[in-house]
Formats: structure tokens, C-alpha cells, sequence
């Protein structure tokens, strides 16, 4: 009377409800989020609504201005989506990042920090990344891309310019910081301006490194990143007030790159502090010029000493700005509907967060989702969205939190502040322990 | 956040493992709202709920109106009545001592195959505190007075009153949450 089932059987389920997936917006978010649902659910159709389709993958050697820092997190969630970086892409294993105003640094790798990644992120073109997902998607029979623009959006029905209305199981926004969806269906948004801009272009350089480093120096306005791509090409990311942007756009290509190797390769090789106590401006000052000026020849402790970063001959691209901003939708989800990535969320970019932070989100929707239609709970229910949110939000708040903490802690120009600062970082420059759990944060592991 | 729902997934796999693949005949006792049949509708399954609230099951049928319900309990079911597998979710913690044994005796009439029975255990931790104090005194997950320590049972108790009509138990599994609270629920 008694039946003991053993059994193992794949999960192919016949939903009496027929289901279906709606995503809203290309990019890297969307794309990604089209080839792994995909794939993880063959019964689902799951179709994406994106303005114009991506063009054929880059062919030029010299690499597109539009570049993304990936952590080693971000490359695997891509590698399940179908892209193979191959060789258009710069892996870098060292990170240095120092004071304009202090010679204090900090300097780390993947290898000496036994962070047990090969690398501490990837460089990638955006133009790459969303052709790969594209061809990836078209060879997945219920996967379709269409440029049937989206005019009005509800729950999870949507309604083309055309006039078809779509009713889906689940509407994903991945949209954009800018989200139609967001902003037409009422979420709620807190938003912070900056008051910076950012300057992005690539740059040429025949020095050859031996350990590919990406390189961020700390200005009071903001910070100048320079990231390592491939052919002698470097990515810059020039977070200033928007008058200097301008006045950096606007500048001769030669001028331009001089501004750039004066700011990066100048700098103090002497701090005084000035907190106004005497005692404490004396051991500030010799703690940081002393330590500083050791590590940068002779190395204590655990830091590898301080490299110049190299010198730039030309511009490699047009310059483009993108004024900054913090975002954080009030919610991540309403009935039948997500959002994803720069819909939910968007960061300063001095950390190199904002895309991995996305594809954390594509990662923890899509296993949310997964396992949802494992156990026969709709795909558009509350349960699922509420564990993604749940998942997420704190995570984004954190990381959203810590950059926020740096751009105020990087704009002190003098007293106490830069005493504090100062020191901090080159005591934890030579503390491997402290180091190493900021090179995890660094790379999006916590 | 609604613990019933949160439950589901993880109370839905156990079942899975243990069920025959649909079109399988499940008998869902005191199905209420529906939260177990919807799943099981989903997943294929050929579901027939049962609950002695009429008003529960018309929450139920306005969300699943396909779905074949019975208004009433396990033992009112005619003995002819059998099913391929019979799920009684959250049940046996709301019946008293003295009618558990001819409750277990009705569900095994009604059964085929595999019987699976998902509850709060009686222990102190698991039952009381985690069942009772934290989900309706202190959090407010749970109006107060849904669940009577006296009236949980122990999986051990269980075990001896399937025993005595015959049956044998097969898998007795914990649940637990994973990443506090909002957190998921898991076996273990």
C-alpha cells in the first residue's frame, strides 16, 4: 500500500496558464536577462522591447570609448548569458588609488591579497558585450528581440506606438536610469545630484605595463580614473565640477593631454597637516610622509610600492560628459512588474559599480524566477519579486552608502579630514587584513 | 509578508519529491485560499480542495475557477473517495489530541500512494517560540491565537498514528530561513 517514488525528472512543467516575459529596454541589463531566462526557461517566451537593435560586433582595433569595469561576479552572470570576452577585453590583476593632496596610497592585487580570482576585473566595450548577448539570444527559440516601441505601460501589460496591447506573466523594466516604466508608474525615485560631471574618452600610450593596473587619483572636485584596455589604449573617467569638464572638452586634444599626465604623475611628496593641534599635525605628518615615502621604495608590510601610472601621448576618442547622479527607486517591484539595474538603481560612477551592480540583479531575478516556476508560483506573483527586492535592496543601499562616504571623505582639501583620511589609507595600505576586505568590496563581493 | 506564502515554494519542492509526476491525483486537505492548489494547478497536477470553509473556498474558486473543490472534511468523504497522493499542509496543528487519530485514519482511506504532511512540531524552540511567540506576539506575521501549543504535534506522534492504520513514514524534513528575516525558507 505503501509507494516510495524515486525518482529524478527535469523540471519541464505544463503551466495551465500559459506564461510569458516582457522585458523593456536593451543594454547590457536587458539583453542579459533575455538570453539567461531563456535558457532557464525553455517553456517561457520571453520577449524583449529594445529602441533599435544592436549593431555588429566591434571589429576596429582600437577599442569603443564606452567601457565597462567588470568584477569577476559580472564576467561569470555574462558567461551564462552566451558572451566570451576572448581577447576583446583587458583583465587587470592591481588597483592603485592615492591622495592629490598627500602622498599617501593604496595599492593591491588579486594575487597578493589571495582573493582567489584571477584578476580583479575585466575592461570590456558596452558595443561587445550587448552584440554577444544579442547573438547569444537569437539562438534561443523562445527568445525574441523586437523595436516595437512601448507607448504605455500597465502592470504587466503593455501597449505598443502600433496599438497591440501585450499581457504578460511579468513586465522586467530594464530601462535605464531614466525609466519610462519608473517614472510612468509611479514608483518613486529619491535622486541626488552630484554636482559633478564626468569626462569619459580613451587615451593612447606607448609605454607598456608589465602588470595591467587600473589607476584612480583623488581630487578634491573628484577623481581621475585610468583604466587599462588593450593596443596601448587606456579608458579615462574624469568625475569634476561641470565647469572644468566643459573647459577639459573644450581644450586642444594636446592640451587636453597634458592636463591629464600633469595631474596624474604631479603631486606632494611631502604632507603637512593641518588639524590645528600641533601634536596631532606632527605624528599625521610623519606618519604619512614617512610610511609613503618607505613604500614607494621599499615596501612594508603587505603593499606593493607605488607605480607611476603611464604617460599619455594622445587622445584615443571624442570626449563625451555625463553629469552625475545617485538614484534608488522607492520599490523594486509592483504587481506583475520589476525593475532591473539602472532602473532601480544607479551609483557614482568612482567605483565602477553601476553595471555590476546591475548584473547582481539580473542574477538574483533570474534565480528568483527560476525557482518560482520550479515550484508552480506564477512568474509575475509578489513572492518572487519580494525575494529579489529583499536580496537586493540592502546590498545596492551599502555599496550606494560606501561611494557616497568616499566623495564626501575625497572632498575634504584640508584640516582634520585629510589628516584622517590620509592616514587611513596608508595604515591600511600595509594592513593586510583591513586591505583585503576593501579589495573584496572593490571587486563587488560584499 | 505573509508566511503562508513564503512557506509555499520550499513546502511545494518537498511534495515534489515525493509525488508522482502529473497528471497525478492530489487531494488537498484544508486547501483554504488555494495558496498549495495554485501551485500544484500550475504544475499540471489534477487537484481536488478540500476544506470545511465555504468561504475559503470561494476565495479559492475566484482565483482558480477550474479548480474541483469539496466543501467539507476528510472524514465526511465517501469511503470510495481515493486519491493518488493526499497533501494535509498545515492541519493537524489545528485539530485537538483526541480527533488526530481517526483524522490520520480518514486521510489513509483517502490515499493511494504518499501522504505528505507539512506542521508546526510541539518542541520549545521550533514550535513555541519559533512557531507561536515570534510570528504572532512579536512580529505580527500571524493574528494571535492561530496556532495552540497544545494542539501542535511531534513528528514522532505522527508516526505512531499512521503506524497503527498500516503506514509507514518515509522522510521527516525541517525547514529553516535563510537570511533572516524576508529571508527564504530551506530545508534543513
Amino acid at each position: 500500500r505503501i509507494h516510495t517514488h524515486t525518482h529524478t525528472y527535469i523540471y519541464i512543467y505544463h503551466m495551465a496558464a500559459h506564461q510569458s516575459i516582457s522585458i523593456v529596454g536593451g543594454g547590457v541589463t536587458g539583453f542579459s536577462l533575455l538570453s539567461i531566462l531563456s535558457k532557464r526557461l525553455p517553456s517561457i517566451p520571453v520577449t524583449l522591447y529594445t529602441a533599435f537593435l544592436p549593431p555588429p560586433p566591434p571589429s576596429s582595433p582600437s577599442p569603443d570609448v564606452r567601457t565597462y569595469a567588470l568584477s569577476p561576479g559580472s564576467v561569470k552572470v555574462l558567461s551564462e548569458a552566451g558572451v566570451d570576452l576572448g581577447s576583446r577585453c583587458q583583465p587587470y590583476t592591481s588597483m592603485q588609488v592615492w591622495d592629490s593632496l598627500t602622498p599617501s596610497y593604496l595599492r593591491f592585487s588579486s594575487s597578493s591579497l589571495d582573493l582567489g580570482t584571477p584578476n580583479l576585473g575585466v575592461c570590456a566595450e558596452d558595443s561587445y558585450i550587448v552584440s554577444s548577448l544579442h547573438e547569444a539570444a537569437s539562438k534561443l527559440p523562445n527568445a525574441k528581440v523586437t523595436t516595437d516601441k512601448v507607448a504605455k505601460v500597465d502592470g504587466s501589460r503593455l501597449t505598443t506606438e502600433g496599438g497591440d496591447v501585450v499581457d504578460s506573466s511579468l513586465l522586467i523594466a530594464s530601462d535605464g536610469g531614466n525609466s519610462f516604466v519608473r517614472k510612468s508608474q509611479n514608483y518613486g525615485c529619491t535622486w541626488h545630484d552630484y554636482g559633478r560631471t564626468s569626462l569619459i574618452c580613451t587615451v593612447r600610450t606607448s609605454e607598456t605595463s608589465s602588470v595591467p593596473t587600473a589607476f584612480q587619483r583623488f581630487f578634491p572636485a573628484g577623481p581621475l580614473a585610468l583604466l587599462p584596455l588593450w593596443g596601448g589604449y587606456y579608458s579615462i573617467v574624469w568625475s569634476t565640477t561641470p565647469e572644468h569638464a566643459r573647459a577639459l572638452r573644450g581644450a586642444g586634444e594636446a592640451e587636453f593631454v597634458d592636463a591629464v599626465n600633469s595631474a596624474l604623475q604631479g603631486g606632494p611628496s611631502r604632507y603637512q597637516a593641518d588639524t590645528g593641534i600641533g601634536l596631532v599635525d606632527d605624528l599625521a605628518s610623519t606618519l604619512v610622509n614617512g610610511l609613503s615615502l618607505v613604500n614607494m621604495n621599499e615596501p612594508l608590510g603587505s603593499c606593493g610600492p607605488f607605480a607611476a601610472p603611464p604617460l599619455l601621448d594622445s587622445l584615443g576618442s571624442e570626449r563625451f560628459l555625463l553629469p552625475l547622479h545617485a538614484h534608488h527607486a522607492g520599490t523594486y517591484y509592483k504587481e506583475g512588474q520589476v525593475l532591473v539595474g539602472d532602473a532601480a538603481h544607479g551609483v557614482h560612477p568612482m567605483a565602477g559599480q553601476g553595471l555590476n551592480l546591475g548584473l547582481k540583479g539580473v542574477r538574483s531575478l533570474a534565480d528568483q524566477l527560476t525557482e518560482a516556476h520550479g515550484s508552480g508560483v506564477g512568474l509575475g506573483d509578489d513572492h518572487p519579486l519580494s525575494c529579489y527586492e529583499a536580496d537586493r535592496r540592502s546590498d545596492v543601499a551599502k555599496v550606494m552608502g560606501g561611494i557616497h562616504a568616499l566623495h564626501h571623505v575625497f572632498g575634504w582639501e584640508g584640516g582634520p579630514g585629510v589628516a584622517a583620511r590620509s592616514v587611513g589609507m596608508t595604515v591600511t595600505n600595509m594592513a593586510g587584513g583591513l586591505k583585503r576586505e576593501l579589495a573584496r568590496a572593490a571587486i563587488g563581493e560584499i | 509578508p505573509n508566511p503562508l506564502l513564503a512557506m509555499n515554494p520550499c513546502r511545494v519542492r518537498f511534495l515534489l519529491r515525493h509525488l508522482p509526476p502529473p497528471p497525478a491525483t492530489v487531494l488537498d486537505v484544508g486547501c483554504g485560499g488555494g495558496i498549495l492548489t495554485g501551485s500544484l494547478l500550475n504544475l499540471g497536477y489534477d487537484v481536488t480542495s478540500l476544506d470545511p470553509s465555504s468561504s475559503l473556498l470561494q476565495v479559492l474558486k475566484s482565483r482558480h475557477p477550474s479548480a474541483t473543490t469539496i466543501n467539507g472534511t476528510v472524514e465526511s468523504l465517501p469511503p470510495s473517495s481515493t486519491y493518488g497522493s493526499v497533501a494535509c499542509l498545515e492541519v493537524v496543528e489545528h485539530l485537538s489530541t483526541s480527533t488526530l487519530p481517526a483524522f490520520v485514519a480518514a486521510v489513509a482511506d483517502a490515499c493511494e500512494g504518499t501522504v505528505v504532511v507539512s506542521s508546526v512540531d510541539r518542541s520549545p524552540i521550533g514550535g513555541y517560540l519559533k512557531g507561536i511567540l515570534l510570528p504572532e506576539r512579536v512580529l505580527g506575521l500571524l493574528p494571535a491565537g492561530t496556532h495552540e501549543y497544545e494542539k501542535l504535534v511531534r513528528p514522532a506522534e505522527l508516526e505512531e498514528a499512521f503506524g497503527a492504520v498500516g503506514w509507514e513514514m518515509v522522510e521527516v524534513k525541517g525547514m529553516r530561513v535563510v537570511g533572516g528575516l524576508g529571508g527564504e525558507l530551506r530545508f534543513g
